[in-house]
């Protein structure tokens, strides 16, 4: 593995090792191996830290070393997978050089500071934000962490660096006056300001092994730092709570403290690119989803993978240019592209405009990475298509935070999308097995020609499914059977009950000379299926041509139009009854009427008379039969349709409900 | 750190920002000064706003409390709900040493 190497000198100089010189010195061979890294931090309007900037991949686990380091610095740093960071004073920085390489390792992090610049520092804080850049650490123990890491570095540096006495409780403030006192006259004693703390990580599948080294006298076991019954000997004895066991070596100058890590912790974040993939707190399927980055500085494509890969996703392409991105979306088929505006070739706005354009990509979550600062600036970027935008420099939370909404947001959508295909798909299935359960026309008339009557039908749900139904049977020789039936309700739920009510009628005998009796066994039937609430409205009738007439019975049936040419005879009858399914044992009545060659009979469903004009208002029974006269006067064939047109010419549609309409002549 | 007073007939309260640590000495030294010439008898140190504090932390409050009682005050700590104030305190078995309110 690589070692990245940087200097970072006061803020403003950059000091980066070229041709294997800095400054004239010769740098050790061992260091010559691998990237040198060059990083700027940013600063904001007030002067402080922003953020840092790479020159190029840091995901090799770069080894900082740095001056004057801060808690800001410190900050910035942790965004970084760093492996380590050191402190260079000019005073030793070689041997500080060689001891990182020494313990370099991909299993391992260090921080090293002189006590100087530890004293004052949030250094348990920062090292446990780094150390959990590179495993997990499950949110409970953090602060058990943190106390065993603080605790000790205290001590590292109170009792072995610096020198100072511990100050017994018995002495209450005067002894805790006496600490300060030498804790400020330790300090500025170059010889033990100067002195190094060392506090280092090691890791392997089932341990954690943390250290803190000092440079001080060294602790003894004789040489009690804590006087007895003193609270703050809490500080080791906290850390023997808190920890397995502990060891103190490098003659009493190092602890050694080795925690176990539960089975959850074991994932190792960032050894190497393919273990990302293991987990993360990015879920399987969002961190599979491709990312393509698109900016001309190679830098900044790398900043955004590098952040995007720590936190687990890994599908991730990075271009160029322009040019190169709308090439590479035909591809990659990314499911968010990261698109910097200002390009070479073409750039954001014309990247934008073409995915835009094609229907392939219109959809594709685009965050956008710019500069402009203005409002103006900004929504025009908007306007162009982005999904959303973010501020150069790249703030790396910000970042996971947008990208993962809109993954999120793509998937949800996706999943939605596939939801309603499927829901399409079977809607479509149940409409054409409904379809399947009444008649055609063609087959309807087919059946009554054997009888020389002749049909013709209507047939239109207001949803995908319907609650109407109606069919035609031939009983014997001389006789057929013709229903509508009409469920309450209608969608999915009404339909359901059709195919209910076709499985009854194909199981039932059909007495073969009283709809009455018919609608009575249905009604048996249908009062056990039926859900309290639901229920049919039916008109059945049974059609006996050789002898001129013909049997109907209602349940709650719009009235039938019976009549012939002459206009005088058209008229409603009555199709009341009982509602099928509403009540067991309800009977019906049977009601005869003359059909002569050249009667007919118009059965409807409600919707024709209850469906409303623009204005509100309805056809009613007697508008029907009024367009029924009307159709019969005008026209000798395709009297259904003169109906229907009349009717559909002033309805307001798509219908509120199903309609049906059957029409047999003779 | 930083603290901020809150005083009410004999009542005063600390409300403590920041951490509590080994190298915040300079304010420690200043807050002892403070709170010894305070006659206030029922001292009560807010707790709830600390990022972080350590076992010198610990061992201020208890020479705080000492102090307290040799004055005939009494001291309570007013404790966050989570955070690394909150395990410290829990792991310190601090409940049994300075009452809570």
């Amino acid at each position: 593995m690589a070692l990245g190497v940087c200097i970072i000198a006061p803020l403003s100089e950059v000091k980066i090792w070229h041709d294997g010189c800095l400054d004239g010195r010769e740098i050790p061979d061992t260091l010559k191996l691998g990237n040198v890294v060059k990083l700027t931090f940013d600063r904001d309007s007030d002067g402080g830290l922003q953020g840092l900037k790479t020159s190029e991949n840091l995901a090799d686990n770069a080894v900082i070393l740095i001056e004057q380091l801060d808690n800001a610095k410190i900050s910035a740093l942790m965004e970084c997978p760093l492996s380590g960071i050191a402190e260079i004073d000019g005073t030793n920085d070689h041997s500080i050089l060689d001891a990182a390489i020494e313990t370099f390792d991909p299993n391992q992090i260090f921080l090293n500071l002189t006590t100087k610049t530890a004293y004052g520092l949030a250094i348990a804080e920062s090292f446990c934000a780094l150390l959990s850049r590179r495993i997990h650490l499950p949110e409970s123990c953090v602060s058990e962490l943190q106390i065993i890491l603080h605790e000790s570095i205290a001590n590292a540096i109170l009792h072995g660096n610096l020198e100072v006495q511990s100050a017994a409780r018995a002495a209450g403030f005067d002894g805790l006056e006496h600490q300060y006192s030498q804790i400020e006259a330790s300090l500025a004693v170059p010889e033990h300001a100067e002195r190094r703390i060392q506090v280092a990580a090691r890791w392997t599948q089932t341990e954690l092994h943390l250290s803190v080294r000092n440079e001080g006298p060294g602790y003894s076991d004789n040489h009690s730092i804590h006087e007895p019954g003193d609270a703050p000997r809490r500080g080791m004895e906290l850390i023997k709570s808190l920890t397995d066991r502990i060891e103190i070596d490098q003659d009493g100058r190092r602890l050694n403290m080795y925690l176990t890590r539960e089975a959850e912790d074991t994932e190792i974040k960032n050894e190497s690119d393919e273990s990302l993939m293991i987990d993360g707190p990015v879920e399987l399927e969002l961190s599979s989803c491709p990312i393509l980055i698109v900016d001309d500085d190679e830098m900044i494509c790398e900043f955004v993978k590098m952040n995007l890969l720590l936190v687990g996703f890994h599908n991730i392409e990075t271009v160029f240019d322009g040019a190169q991105a709308l090439e590479r979306v035909k591809t990659f088929d990314p499911d968010l592209m990261i698109l910097d505006m200002s390009m070479p070739v073409l750039d954001g706005f014309g990247v934008l405009k073409e995915l835009r354009s094609n229907p392939e990509t219109e959809e594709l979550p685009v965050l956008v990475t710019t500069a402009l600062d203005t409002h103006e600036g900004r929504n025009e970027v908007l306007r162009h298509g982005a999904s959303n935008l973010i501020s150069k420099p790249i703030d790396a939370e910000i970042l996971i935070q947008r990208s993962q909404e809109l993954l999120e947001r793509r998937l949800l959508l996706r999943e939605l999308t596939r939801y309603r295909n499927r829901l399409e798909h079977e809607l479509s299935a149940a409409r054409e097995m409904q379809r399947q359960i009444v008649p055609s026309e063609e087959d309807a008339d087919a059946i009554a020609a054997q009888y020389g009557c002749r049909i013709t039908s209507h047939y239109k749900s207001s949803s995908e499914l319907g609650g109407d139904f109606w069919g035609i049977r031939a009983l014997d020789d001389d006789r057929f059977m013709i229903f509508t039936a009409d469920f309450s309700g209608h969608g999915v739920a009404a339909s359901l009950n059709t195919f209910r009510l076709d499985a009854i009628i194909k199981e039932i005998d059909i007495p073969t000379a009283s709809p009455a009796d018919f609608l009575a066994s249905v009604n048996r039937s249908l009062h056990v299926l039926l859900e309290p609430g639901q229920f049919a409205t039916m008109l059945c009738a049974i059609v006996e041509p050789g002898q001129n007439r013909l049997v109907y019975a209602g349940a709650a049936a719009p009235e039938p139009i019976f009549g012939s040419d002459e206009l005088d005879s058209i008229e409603l009858k009555d199709g009341s009854g009982i509602l099928l399914g509403a009540r067991a044992g309800s009977t019906y009545e049977d009601r005869e009427v003359a059909f002569p060659e050249g009667s007919f009979m118009f059965l409807f469903s409600d919707a024709l008379f209850e469906s409303a004009d623009e204005n509100g208002a309805v056809l009613d029974v007697e508008g029907v039969l009024d367009l029924t006269k009307k159709a019969v006067a005008n026209n000798t064939d395709g009297r259904l349709q003169y109906v229907l047109e009349k009717f559909y010419a002033d309805a307001v549609q798509p219908l509120n409900d199903d309609l049906t309409a059957v029409w047999l002549s003779r | 750190m930083e603290y901020t007073y809150n005083k009410s007939g004999d009542g005063l309260e600390v409300d403590l920002v920041g951490r509590l640590t080994f190298d915040e000495h300079a304010t420690c030294r200043k807050l002892i000064g403070e709170l010894t010439a305070d006659e206030a008898n029922n001292k009560v140190i807010n707790l709830s706003n600390l990022e972080f504090i350590d076992s010198a932390g610990l061992g201020l409050l208890l020479r705080i409390q000492d102090a307290c009682s040799k004055s005939g005050q009494t001291l309570s700590l007013k404790v966050p709900a989570d955070g690394q104030v909150q395990k410290m305190l829990q792991v310190a078995r601090f409940d049994q040493l300075v009452p809570f309110v």
